[in-house]
């Protein structure tokens, strides 16, 4: 860790120009009982990088995730965020420190509108006591306001502004997905997970998706971006592991992991079960 | 918002006048009881509606705060309305430890079953601890509630001392849920695993609710036995969560005027079912069952919604003429 440490300081003098090591996983291992979700995982992702994970199903993307946010706690390893090692602390301390996810199976606020579900992401954002509320003074109603100017201008990115008023759980899927970012970026986010987010999109949507993950790259979001749509992850990722039954098989660009013969091989079987 | 201050308006200006109508003290005996009640089930209603846990021993909190403003008027002869403070002081603190202790691991039922056994133990001791209690008997002449000089004796006078205390309640729940505090605790009730991914600590915010709803549960506690003037270990009594449960259901779970008007249907049949008391919260168990099964929402939001359906049904022909 504190190697780390000397060395994001280096890059920090050397300026601007030093790629920047957002998060670092080290040997993550996770048991479940007897069972090995994830082994010896290493991950480096870069400062403004989208990351891709891939792998087939039960190939412990989603674990990784969750041991990265908090939700496991990882049984060996370290999960080391610009230096600091995070593995082990509660989500709600992570998400404290700039890293937040979507999850898999759609999760929104469903009974809330979706402006207020955008508004409850701001959390972290707001500083505003209960007694502001009570006494309605004047930083609480400008903080009101900062707010749904915030959620408009996030709804808008993600052309959703005539939704607004709508309760969440009335949206198709399509659109609770979009909420489920836009809950996601109201947090402001350093890094930014994406479990599954074309899971359940028909291809226009998907497209919509990938334009609308390039744009957060564009405001300096750095992102991790779980997938199994092979036609988003190609176009999005500078960078793309694999992962096979917990281990990581290879990594590299787009193109390096599309004719890896071990790619191939886990996600169309092997030579031999081929002849 | 024109028609809603039209609306709140009409409610208030009820309240006031109600007992003026109601001239027996009597009813205004049973107008105060709604107050006390109605603040109850609020209190409760933070942790049921707001925060979607169960607790079935908010009861023990009504006892407490009964005892902390009738043992400090009796022992250091604090003033009564100073009392209600210290009873939400006290409440609060306890709740938050009870609070921090459960809500740390258990939700759901599990939450439940504890809270529901905290109150059982918790009515025993009452019952049991004669010297702090005075036991079964409980103890009698606690002083009336007094302000600038004005002793609050009439059931009249202390209606409208419950009235204003109702109101602050209402008001201070009601900027609850618009407020950071009431927003955090609104994403965890509707997604935990989502609300801590966007940064809330879920047994921070669950500790701080159950403490506030704790800590008015004695104020109504604490204002119940200053007008009776008496206080004894009864107020720990289940028979005060079934009334809880009651004004919350019938009224109608997760809105601000639900329990309130859960509370005044509640002393008003209970009133009427005097004839038999053995029979009595037979038959209230019966009704509670009824609301379950064939209006779960509650009264009010059941008002509304036909309301809407009403006001759609007459305002539909006129938009039929103006579209194409």
């Amino acid at each position: 860790m504190g190697s780390t440490c000397k060395l994001d300081k280096k890059a920090a003098a050397k300026g601007r120009t030093a790629i920047a090591t957002t998060l670092e996983i080290k040997g993550i291992t996770k048991d479940f009982g007897g069972l090995r979700a994830l082994s010896k995982v290493d991950l480096e992702v870069q400062e403004g990088q989208i990351f891709g994970l891939i792998g087939p199903n039960g190939s412990g993307k989603t674990t990784l995730l969750n041991v990265i946010t908090g939700y496991f706690p990882p049984t060996a390893g370290l999960v080391v965020y610009k230096g600091t090692n995070i593995s082990g602390l509660s989500p709600y301390l992570i998400a404290k420190r700039g890293i937040v996810r979507t999850f898999q199976i759609t999760s929104i606020f469903p009974n809330l509108t979706v402006e207020e579900n955008v508004i409850a992401g701001s959390y972290l954002k707001t500083k505003g006591s209960f007694w502001g509320a009570f006494f309605q003074t004047r930083v609480y109603r400008k903080e009101e306001k900062r707010l749904r100017q915030k959620a408009t201008e996030i709804l808008a990115l993600l052309r959703m502004e005539e939704k607004r008023n709508v309760i969440a759980k009335a949206l198709g899927l399509g659109e609770q997905r979009r909420i489920e970012i836009a809950i996601a970026l109201a947090t402001e986010p350093k890094l930014l997970l994406l479990d599954e987010p074309a899971a359940g999109l028909n291809p226009t949507e998907a497209l919509e998706l990938v334009h609308v993950i390039e744009t957060i790259r564009d405001r300096g979001i750095t992102l991790v971006v779980v997938e199994h749509n092979m036609k988003v992850i190609m176009q999005l990722c500078s960078r793309i592991a694999v992962l096979d039954y917990g281990s990581k098989i290879t990594e590299g660009t787009p193109g390096e992991v599309a004719n890896n013969e071990n790619v191939i091989r886990v996600y169309l079987g092997g030579k031999k079960e081929i002849a | 918002m024109k028609s809603n201050i039209l609306k709140y308006g009409i409610i208030l200006a009820i309240a006031i006048i109600a007992p003026l109508v109601l001239t027996s003290d009597y009813h205004r005996y049973l107008l105060f009881l709604c107050c006390v009640f109605a603040i109850l089930a609020l209190s409760a209603d933070i942790i049921f509606g707001g925060m979607g846990q169960n607790t079935f021993g908010h009861q023990a909190f009504f006892g407490i705060g009964a005892y902390a403003s009738a043992k400090l008027a009796l022992s250091l002869g604090m003033t009564p309305l100073l009392g209600f403070v210290a009873a939400f002081v006290v409440c609060s603190v306890v709740g938050a430890f009870i609070g921090y202790v459960c809500l740390r691991r258990l939700r759901g039922m599990y939450l439940a079953i504890t809270t529901f056994g905290l109150g059982a133990i918790l009515f025993l001791i009452a019952r049991n601890w004669y010297q702090f209690t005075g036991g079964l008997t409980g103890i009698a002449g606690l002083p009336v509630p007094r302000l600038f000089g004005f002793e609050f004796h009439s059931e009249f006078s202390q209606y409208y001392l419950a009235l204003a205390l109702l109101l602050l309640t209402i008001y201070l729940i009601r900027r609850l849920w618009r407020s950071r505090v009431g927003r955090a605790v609104i994403s965890l009730r509707e997604d935990e695993p989502v609300a801590m991914s966007i940064g809330i600590s879920p047994t921070f915010y669950y500790t701080l609710m159950f403490a506030l709803g704790c800590g008015i549960a004695g104020v109504s506690g604490a204002l119940y036995v200053h007008s009776l003037t008496v206080v004894n270990p009864m107020l720990f009594h289940f028979q005060y969560m079934l009334i809880i449960l009651i004004a919350m259901f019938v009224g109608g779970m997760g809105t601000l005027a639900g329990p309130v008007l859960g509370a005044i249907v509640y002393v008003w049949v209970s009133e009427w079912l005097r004839f038999s008391e053995a029979l009595r919260f037979m038959i209230l168990g019966i009704i509670l069952l009824i609301f379950i099964i064939f209006m779960p929402r509650g009264i009010y939001p059941s008002l509304v919604s036909l309301w809407g359906r009403l006001a759609n049904w007459i305002r539909r022909p006129r938009l039929r003429g103006e579209l194409p």
